[in-house]
């Protein structure tokens, strides 16, 4: 049987990896004796892997997990307990459905990420974000994966969309969609680390907060959330 | 009046706050005689803001509030944009308090001065004038702060009542943030106002090392079995976070609750390494808890430490309040419970280390005066208190099986060194390796039965969803009956895809085929200790394994699939001559060749690690009184090996900072003026010593000038008092000389389950008959605790 859940990352858990989060539900499903598929070979592994990674010290309010188990019916409605019961505070799950076996891996669905980021107050943020998101090109140093090498790459095109909100005399929320998955991917701390470039300011990782608030993918030409595009039961 | 003048609520609300600031600070400092108007600095800080939706807000404020007759605050109120401040305390005014409050506050709460500079230089980041004249500007506060903390004598936070900022604001700004975060599963949760006593168990490394160790988690549950005990946790910050910590003066907190550590009642250090004794002296010193156990007053927490370390307490003998030597499962409760009556009892600091000294395994070194010739030469410790026994002898649990085990141990939330559960199988070693102080202190061996261990690996592996479990002790091929054991593991491990992992294995071919049925096609690598290269000098350290058994061994082992050996062995051993280096050499050699020959061609070729560390002289063993190489001897014979070993493909080799084993040594053996080097070692900058990137030998050398003690590890006169004479291990000094002398005419003494061999402890032998052999094997794995140092 295969199962999507969604889950929050929260609080001090923002600070865990993604790696350790990854061996955090494998041993929070172990312990709650579900009959977890393997892989075969040499090196059996656990069928439970993640839509899409998230960097460390990101909140998140929308993160997915794609597992297998052997037979047994477990009813979707059940995992939400089974699993809060096990995780630590901070990490949650809100939702589980239950997947037609066989069919792409949730990952694989993933295009788009829609992330709040909250910077302090600087005057001119608007004409800043304005001048940003108008640019054709934004050029910046981006580590290729495949060669090791960091490359100038325009991440213009990966940006879909820049809004920015006054909360108060204090903060900024940018509210942002950005290009995200296997195929493209853009950091929002890339993003900002040029937008502050460009519009003249000190970027400082520790004034500022990141939360993802949804992972899209395609349905026919509009991105919606992941579990409706999912081929859930 | 803020209201009737329509005033948002949320600037009234920052108007209190300012208030609240301005209030404290002004009144601190008009007890330290700076003469000040509280009534006026309470009316002109509430109103400031009275304005504030206005344009010109302080202005129109002065002349609101100057209509209606208040002059003096009207005032205050027109200046409090200002931020320039006079340089001196004692020039400051009712304007100037009402100033920085001001400066200190962001909407209705405090944020101190920096975080609000730092808003203030965003929101003008366009400006670059504004941005010069503000950074100016807040040079010169920053100074007054210091100057008006100073003359307080606590920081403004302390003044305003405030919890210190917290860990959690640091975290995005240092490496594995989640070293600080807590929140672990099976961590003890309790109301920190519902216990009687609250214990810190402090490791002095950081986090991913202390969480790899058992005795933190059985200390820790059992500690917090008891239901008037809150047991929390404490690492040393790493570098990054130690900067952060000193420059923002952030005390050290527990992991649990963030409670500063000064503030609990027992503070428990263990003793693993002496390489990390400058990390409990700078741990003691970010905690602010005087480093000298004499200067602690009636608040202060008592310091107590343990481990291995313990039987040579000497070197930090004035820095803690008591030991406890040897195993700690009932003599630290027993300590425990022994505070709760005296916190009842109401008594003295005085009188709990009294009552501790009468603790069978407690040392208090208080009670104790060391005494030196007129030449400075240690002469021996003398009991100044009756409370205190003559000698301490070390605690022994005598039955493992009913010891505490925990059931649901800590699981890490990031990565650690090793992540996996572990069961204690044994204590204790019976094969008597003369520079092995583990297998001297440990004595006797104990036994776990194999239910316990099975009980206890399938209780921790349901309650920790671990999926590798370890197998610990000294040397796990002794345990009677391991086949058994590891066979009924591995198919549980099978029914519940978990991995067994098994360090200080022996491998003989019996031992071989029980891994190979572990590890399957997964043959991560294996480490064998032959710790010395001839087989003379093995004789002399009592290691009984031969060439023969050590070729054979590595044949099988080759030939069974393995495709990577790693070969242990020691450097600047009693009796050592350049033949036993070579022999090294020699060993390594044949190996290559006999493995290449038993796998055959068509595999990966066959790959060799020789890993090589530096004899240290440890007390309590046979070796004790023996010198140890000059760190340049140490190095030149290693570049020996390098030299002989470079020749032979497919050999790498590793060896060890010979510094940091100098120091070891130096540490190891120390007596109790060894404190005010490592006093000094801390404060020029020295932590981590066990870690190449951290250690700085040059600064050790400075602070053992200063203080006036060499720097040579020389041998020690066999007649003469040792600094640790008085912590009896069980082990009589005739034993220790007699296995000195065998060493010295390379000597075996046989595996004491054969027979006794009178080292003094009296020790039941009824589960010890079954005979053993061979060499120690040891599976990979438990190298890795020492790698830091590679």
């Amino acid at each position: 049987m295969r199962y999507l859940a969604k889950f929050e990352k929260k609080g001090m858990m923002i600070y865990v990896s993604h790696l350790d989060i990854q061996r955090l539900f494998q041993r929070a499903v172990k312990r709650a004796k579900l009959d977890l598929k393997y892989s075969g070979g040499y090196s059996p592994h656990p069928r439970l892997s993640f839509a899409q990674p998230l960097s460390l010290g990101h909140y998140s309010i929308a993160e997915y997990l794609e597992f297998e188990t052997n037979g047994g019916h477990l009813h979707p409605g059940e995992i939400e307990g089974l699993f809060n019961r096990l995780l630590p505070a901070g990490v949650r799950i809100v939702d589980a459905w239950q997947l037609q076996e066989g069919g792409k891996s949730v990952s694989s669905l993933v295009a788009a990420a829609k992330y709040r980021i909250e910077i302090p107050f600087f005057f001119s943020y608007m004409e800043a974000t304005m001048d940003f998101f108008g640019r054709e090109s934004i050029d910046c140093d981006k580590l290729n994966r495949k060669t090791g090498r960091t490359e100038s790459v325009n991440i213009r095109p990966l940006i879909l969309s820049l809004k920015p909100l006054m909360v108060n005399d204090n903060r900024i929320v940018l509210i942002s969609s950005l290009h995200c998955g296997s195929a493209s991917n853009l950091n929002p701390e890339q993003m900002l680390k040029s937008f502050y470039r460009c519009s003249g300011h000190a970027y400082d990782r520790g004034a500022v907060r990141i939360e993802r608030t949804s992972l899209l993918g395609w349905s026919d030409d509009e991105l919606v959330p992941l579990e409706h595009v999912a081929n859930r039961i | 009046m803020l209201r009737a003048n329509g005033t948002p609520e949320h600037v009234i609300r920052h108007c209190a706050t300012v208030s609240d600031i301005a209030v404290k600070i002004g009144g601190a400092l008009a007890k330290t005689g700076v003469s000040l108007d509280m009534g006026l600095i309470l009316s002109a800080s509430m109103l400031h803001d009275i304005c504030r939706t206005e344009k010109d807000h302080a202005l129109a404020g002065a002349r609101l509030i100057r209509g209606m007759g208040h002059g003096r605050v009207a005032d205050l109120v027109e200046g409090h944009m200002r931020h320039s401040f006079p340089e001196r305390v004692e020039d400051l005014r009712e304007i100037d308090i009402l100033c920085l409050g001001d400066r200190m506050v962001s909407e209705d709460s405090y944020v101190g001065f920096d975080r609000r500079m730092e808003d203030l230089l965003a929101r003008f980041g366009d400006d670059r004038g504004a941005m010069a004249a503000i950074s100016k500007n807040a040079k010169g506060t920053r100074a007054l702060i210091r100057l008006m903390e100073e003359r307080l004598g606590c920081g403004i936070e302390d003044v305003l009542g405030l919890p210190p900022p917290s860990i959690e604001s640091f975290l995005l700004r240092v490496e594995k943030p989640g070293r600080y975060a807590g929140g672990e599963l099976n961590a003890a949760k309790k109301d920190p106002r519902s216990v009687s006593l609250r214990f810190c168990l402090a490791f002095p490394d950081v986090y991913e090392i202390g969480m790899s160790w058992l005795g933190m988690q059985v200390l820790y549950h059992l500690l917090n079995g008891m239901p008037e005990v809150f047991c929390e946790r404490v690492f040393a910050p790493a570098a990054d976070m130690d900067r952060l910590m000193r420059e923002n003066r952030l005390p050290l907190m527990t992991l649990e609750t963030q409670t500063p550590v000064k503030a609990l009642d027992i503070l428990g250090f263990t003793l693993q390494y002496e390489l990390s004794f400058s990390n409990i002296i700078n741990m003691l010193g970010m905690a602010g808890i005087p480093l000298l156990s004499r200067d602690r007053g009636d608040g202060a927490p008592f310091v107590i430490a343990g481990g291995p370390c313990a039987f040579s307490p000497e070197p930090l003998a004035d820095a803690i309040d008591v030991f406890i030597i040897g195993d700690g499962e009932e003599a630290l409760p027993e300590l425990c419970r022994l505070f709760l009556d005296w916190k009842a009892g109401g008594g003295g600091r005085g009188d709990f280390l009294r009552a501790a000294a009468g603790i069978k395994g407690a040392y208090v070194p208080a009670f104790y005066r060391p005494e030196y010739d007129e030449n400075g030469v240690f002469q021996g410790l003398r009991r100044i208190d009756g409370c205190a026994p003559e000698r301490v002898r070390k605690r022994i649990v005598e039955d493992l099986c009913s010891a505490f085990t925990p059931s649901a141990p800590l699981v890490p939330l990031i990565e650690t060194v090793h992540d996996r559960t572990a069961v204690e199988i044994f204590r204790g070693c019976t094969r008597g390796c003369r520079f092995c102080q583990a297998g001297m202190v440990y004595r006797p061996v104990r036994e776990r039965t194999q239910a316990a261990i099975q009980k206890s690996a399938e209780e921790q592996i349901a309650n920790t969803g671990y999926d590798e479990l370890s197998l610990l002790s000294l040397s796990t091929g002794d345990y009677s009956g391991i086949e058994i054991l590891v066979t009924r593991l591995m198919e549980y491990g099978r029914r519940e895809n978990v991995a067994l992992s098994i360090p200080s294995l022996r491998l003989d071919s019996v031992t071989l085929r029980m891994l190979e049925g572990i590890q399957g096609y997964r043959k991560s690598g294996l480490t064998f200790a032959p710790e010395a290269g001839s087989q003379r000098l093995r004789r002399a350290i009592n290691k009984t394994i031969s060439d023969d058994e050590i070729f054979a061994a590595i044949g099988d082992a080759a030939g069974l699939g393995w495709s990577h050996i790693k070969l242990y062995f020691m450097v600047g051993l009693p009796t050592e001559t350049d033949e036993d280096l070579d022999a090294i050499i020699a060993v390594a050699e044949k190996s290559m060749r006999i493995a290449r020959a038993a796998r055959g061609k068509g595999r990966k070729p066959f790959s060799l690690t020789v890993s090589v560390s530096n004899f240290v002289p440890k007390a309590h063993t046979p070796f004790q009184w023996e010198a140890q190489d000059s760190p340049g001897a140490l190095l030149a014979k290693n570049a020996r090996l390098k030299e002989g070993l470079s020749r032979i493909k497919g050999i790498k080799f590793q060896y060890h900072d010979t510094r940091g084993s100098h120091l070891e040594a130096l540490i190891a053996r120390g007596d109790r003026r060894m404190l005010a080097v490592i006093m000094r070692a801390a404060e020029l900058g020295c932590r981590f010593d066990s870690w190449q990137e951290h250690f700085r030998y040059d600064l050790w050398a400075q602070a053992f000038e200063e203080n006036g003690l060499s720097m040579t590890a020389g041998g020690l006169d066999t007649r003469a008092a040792l600094p640790w004479d008085h912590i009896d291990s069980g082990l009589l000094k005739s034993f220790l000389l007699s296995e000195r002398e065998r060493a010295m005419a390379a000597t075996i003494t046989p595996d004491c389950r054969e027979g006794c061999i009178g080292c003094g402890l009296d020790c039941r032998s009824a589960n010890h008959e079954r005979r053993t052999a061979g060499g120690a094997w040891r599976h990979d794995g438990d190298m890795d605790e020492i790698s830091g140092q590679v």
